[in-house]
């Protein structure tokens, strides 16, 4: 889910900006209500491992690699808006220092991943809850990342309907949906397992100790 | 979390040995052909994916096509200038560059994107420093 620069045309990068920048503005509106001193080192160190967690890919049938996010940690740790917070930093950071996903690409995947992956996870998370706590929080990994990947999947399959030339060839990226939704999200079914894991094992050593989780 | 739950956080972030880091990386070799090698970053081939040559004094590509089973892609310049490449996978991997070609300097290019120690040092870099921050924090009375 780090897409380079020069796969989405500025119809859709521009208004992306706008979107990811409200939700920034969003986070930093609520940011001294909800971050105490004792939670920004916690933050910290869960940001990190998101940050490594990104780093790794894991090889997949068919010659291509997905890798996982650590948003359904975050999300079940800190909720949604410090979420939005670490996951954007953490792709900032991955695509100064490493090259990791494009400048124009960060809104895209601060939305998919940070918002509506860490939402999703929540959400996942509140509604089953009544199953247990061990099948809530495989979900909220499962289906966080899952809904990351169909955000990332829609972003990039709608480029030739976007931005196409005279005559409709695309400017950017080639492929529309139809290539794109099973490509990006049917390996992320299965790395959606590895988030569940993941997430549980997160909440179980770390949960109690970041002040009971998501609000 | 105090420190001791920092080697939990790193463990976490553990992958089996197989497991590279993500993303694609490329170099460009060539004195009379330009031979493109596509890789994951552990240096596996990527293998079928589409690619787009432009020349300089074309809008349209003048080459398009699909690595080969070890990742390369090839195609013979005709005159000097920037050409354009462009590489996709449908799932969102790849890259676009310009190649300054010059027949009579010909290329050889270093890999386009950062070792995967390099990478995989920055990162345990970033968890080592928030970690130090989380036990200072906790230190402080």
């Amino acid at each position: 889910m780090h897409i380079p620069d020069g796969f989405l045309g500025p119809q859709t990068w521009i208004p992306a900006y706008g979107a990811a920048g409200a939700g920034w503005a969003w986070v930093l509106r609520g940011l001294r209500r909800d971050l105490r001193a004792e939670t920004i080192p916690r933050l910290g160190v869960a940001s990190a491992c998101s940050f490594v967690l990104m780093l790794i890919a894991i090889p997949l049938p068919g010659g291509t690699t997905a890798h996982l996010t650590g948003v359904g940690m975050i999300a079940v740790l800190f909720g949604v808006r410090l979420g939005y917070l670490a996951i954007s930093v953490v792709l900032l950071m991955q695509a100064l220092l490493l090259g990791d996903g494009g400048i124009t690409a960060l809104p895209i995947s601060s939305l998919a991943l940070g918002l509506v992956g860490t939402a999703t996870a929540v959400s996942a998370r509140r509604v089953l809850r009544p199953l247990g706590e061990t099948i809530s929080l495989f979900a909220a990994g499962w289906c966080g990342v899952v809904a990351a990947a169909v955000i990332t999947a829609l972003a990039l399959g709608l480029q030739p309907t976007l931005s196409h030339d005279d005559v409709g060839a695309p400017l950017f990226f080639p492929f529309g949906t139809a290539t794109t939704l099973p490509a990006i999200v049917v390996p992320h079914l299965l790395i959606g397992i590895l988030e569940g894991v993941v997430t549980i094992i997160a909440w179980r050593g770390l949960g109690k100790r970041t002040g009971g989780g998501a609000p | 979390m105090s420190t001791r739950h920092i080697p939990l956080l790193l463990l976490l972030t553990m992958q089996p040995a197989g497991a590279a880091a993500h993303g694609v990386t490329h170099t460009v070799q060539g004195t009379e052909a330009v031979m493109i090698t596509v890789s994951h970053d552990d240096g596996s081939p990527l293998v079928g994916a589409f690619f787009k040559v432009t020349s300089p004094s074309d809008a349209e590509p003048v080459l398009t096509g699909t690595t080969d089973t070890v990742g390369r892609l090839t195609f013979l310049p005709d005159h000097d200038g920037d050409w354009r490449v462009e590489v996709w996978t449908t799932d969102g991997h790849g890259f676009k560059t310009t190649i300054p070609w010059s027949a009579a300097a010909g290329l050889d290019s270093k890999p386009s994107a950062p070792a995967t120690g390099f990478r995989l040092l920055v990162g345990v870099a970033v968890a080592g420093i928030a970690g130090y921050f989380t036990g200072r924090s906790r230190r402080r009375p």
